[in-house]
């Protein structure tokens, strides 16, 4: 189908108008929709879209054997139907105070649940302490699997002297 | 207001930056690298949800941070306010992808700092507060990832950014929410596209955990059959992994465009050629040239330098540089002036043949 104004360029917008309840078509290039000032702003709309996708997201019901917090977020008052019209959260508090909420979409956006990456080094040792034992904990329960006992006596040693730098071991028995 | 430094003039005036350079691992494939952080400052409410005091804040604080890191040589950082920046400038920086579609918003207190050598962005109160951008020349996404690592880590000593042990660095959108990054690669695969197996590709892609964007990423269409390649997840991958799986799968779609290539080369060579040839033609004798029309000339012409078919004697500009003067705001700041679509169509169609006809053709 080509442009009705131009004639010349296939027609990529279609408009639809309702005049005294009639219903009456239009279709134009890109080109000629600028010129009749039809914002067809791309990257906007797309935006607007995965807006709304990811609003469907947070408007469906979550668990529901944990108890849903329906209040606004404490540090920054936006309320919860906020985040989910935005799919965008309050403030980085807007986590803890909505997790009933956002952790089961977390889920099935990213497929898990934990952060396994980077650190800020402000952190504190015993954090990175801890990370670094969970790590070697599956790397011995790899190594046993696979029957490569040399690298997992290895490994268990390792875990040893960690947990012995950690507090007699307290942190990582809890 | 304040006076742009004559340092960074060169980022709206010419076409080349970092990514543009014919360097880099695989660059015949792959145009670009780029690595994203995507981070934000405790108690302080999401761009999306703050007011003008507390964005103000955000900024001042950033910039703070951005002068005392020492960053040596041609990285050092300058900072732009982009409300000081006419939008032909602005539009430029999107062009040049140093910018995003979303950072072009009319928003007060949005911010750039920006290093001389255009590798390093970091737009300021952009969806998050801080999403910090290294962009490179060809596969170099783990050369990326160690820079933006060690800018990030620079900068926290003067930020406290929000963080969770649970889920990571927490960001605006849960979609970033973990790492907070996302890797991204330009590609040119045209061989790939001409044997229909781009979209096959793609879907594979999609089952992996990846995503396919156009040019200019999220919500913009493919032109020039350039893609851009960007991992979904950020939340339970380390950053390593995430760079990593992306890397190899960029290294197999490489090999797929180059056994395509062959195939083609082996099964139509008078086609390529043919198609090469009218591409040069075109390019360097229309009077009125259309941005898409110039961008897939450009990729048939790029397939043919690459292939060996014609031979381009171009001075300092390569294909990729024309490819970001082929855009509308550098194609007016060339100019001199704001132009209609038909002025902007015959000043590209004038700036290819000249471009090109000094490059010659053999």
């Amino acid at each position: 189908m080509y442009c009705q104004k131009c004639e010349q360029r296939p027609a990529t917008v279609h408009i639809t108008h309702f005049i005294n309840g009639k219903k009456q078509e239009t279709h134009l290039c890109e080109i000629c929709a600028q010129e009749e000032q039809i914002s067809i702003g791309i990257p906007q709309i797309a935006f607007n879209t995965f807006n709304n996708f990811l609003g469907s997201f947070l408007t469906q019901p979550a668990v529901t054997d944990k108890k849903i917090n329906v209040e606004a977020c404490p540090a920054c008052r936006t309320p919860y139907h906020k985040v989910a019209e935005r799919g965008r959260v309050g403030c980085s508090e807007c986590y803890q105070h909505f997790s009933p909420q956002l952790d089961p979409l977390i889920k099935k956006i990213h497929g898990n649940n934990t952060h396994t990456g980077k650190i800020p080094k402000r952190m504190g040792k015993s954090f990175r302490l801890r990370r670094e034992l969970e790590e070697l904990k599956e790397k011995l329960k790899l190594a046993v699997e696979r029957e490569e006992y040399e690298k997992a006596a290895g490994i268990r040693d390792r875990i040893k002297e960690l947990e012995k730098g950690m507090d007699g071991g307290k942190v990582a028995h809890d | 207001m304040e006076v742009r430094l004559p340092m960074i003039d060169h980022i709206f005036t010419r076409a080349r930056s970092s990514w543009t350079k014919n360097e880099g691992p695989l660059n015949h494939i792959v145009i670009s690298s780029r690595v994203r952080l995507a981070r934000n400052l405790e108690k302080i409410p999401m761009p999306p949800f703050q007011n003008e005091a507390q964005s103000h804040t955000v900024l001042e604080r950033t910039k703070k941070a951005v002068e005392a890191v020492k960053l040596t040589g041609n990285t050092g950082l300058f900072f732009l306010r982009l409300s000081e920046l006419p939008a032909l400038e602005k539009q430029i920086l999107l062009e040049k992808h140093l910018i995003s579609p979303e950072h072009l918003e009319d928003k007060p207190n949005k911010g750039l700092a920006i290093s001389a050598d255009e590798t390093i962005s970091i737009m300021v109160n952009e969806e998050d507060h801080l999403r910090l951008q290294v962009l490179l020349p060809g596969l170099q996404l783990d050369k990326a990832w160690e820079q933006a690592d060690k800018i990030d880590n620079l900068l926290e000593e003067y930020l406290e950014f929000a963080f969770c042990e649970k889920k990571g660095y927490l960001t605006a959108c849960p979609t970033n929410v973990g790492t907070g990054l996302r890797a991204s690669v330009m590609v040119h695969i045209p061989a790939l596209v001409m044997t229909r197996q781009a979209t096959k590709i793609f879907h594979t892609l999609g089952q992996l955990g990846l995503a396919v964007r156009g040019l200019y990423g999220e919500g913009t269409e493919s032109k020039g059959n350039i893609f851009q390649i960007s991992n979904q997840i950020t939340l339970g991958e380390k950053e390593t992994e995430i760079i990593q799986n992306l890397s190899s799968v960029t290294r197999q779609i490489v090999d797929k465009e180059e056994e395509m290539r062959k195939i083609l080369l082996k099964e139509i060579p008078l086609q390529l050629t043919d198609r090469v040839g009218r591409a040069y033609g075109i390019l360097s004798n229309a009077a009125i040239l259309s941005s898409e029309e110039a961008l897939n000339l450009l990729s048939d012409l790029r397939l043919g330098v690459d292939l060996g078919l014609v031979k381009l004697n171009l001075k300092q500009e390569n294909l990729t540089e024309l490819m970001v003067l082929a855009q509308p705001g550098f194609l007016q700041k060339y100019a001199g002036k704001s132009m209609d679509a038909l002025e902007r169509d015959a000043t590209r169609a004038k700036l290819f043949v000249e471009k090109l006809k000094q490059g010659g053709y053999s």
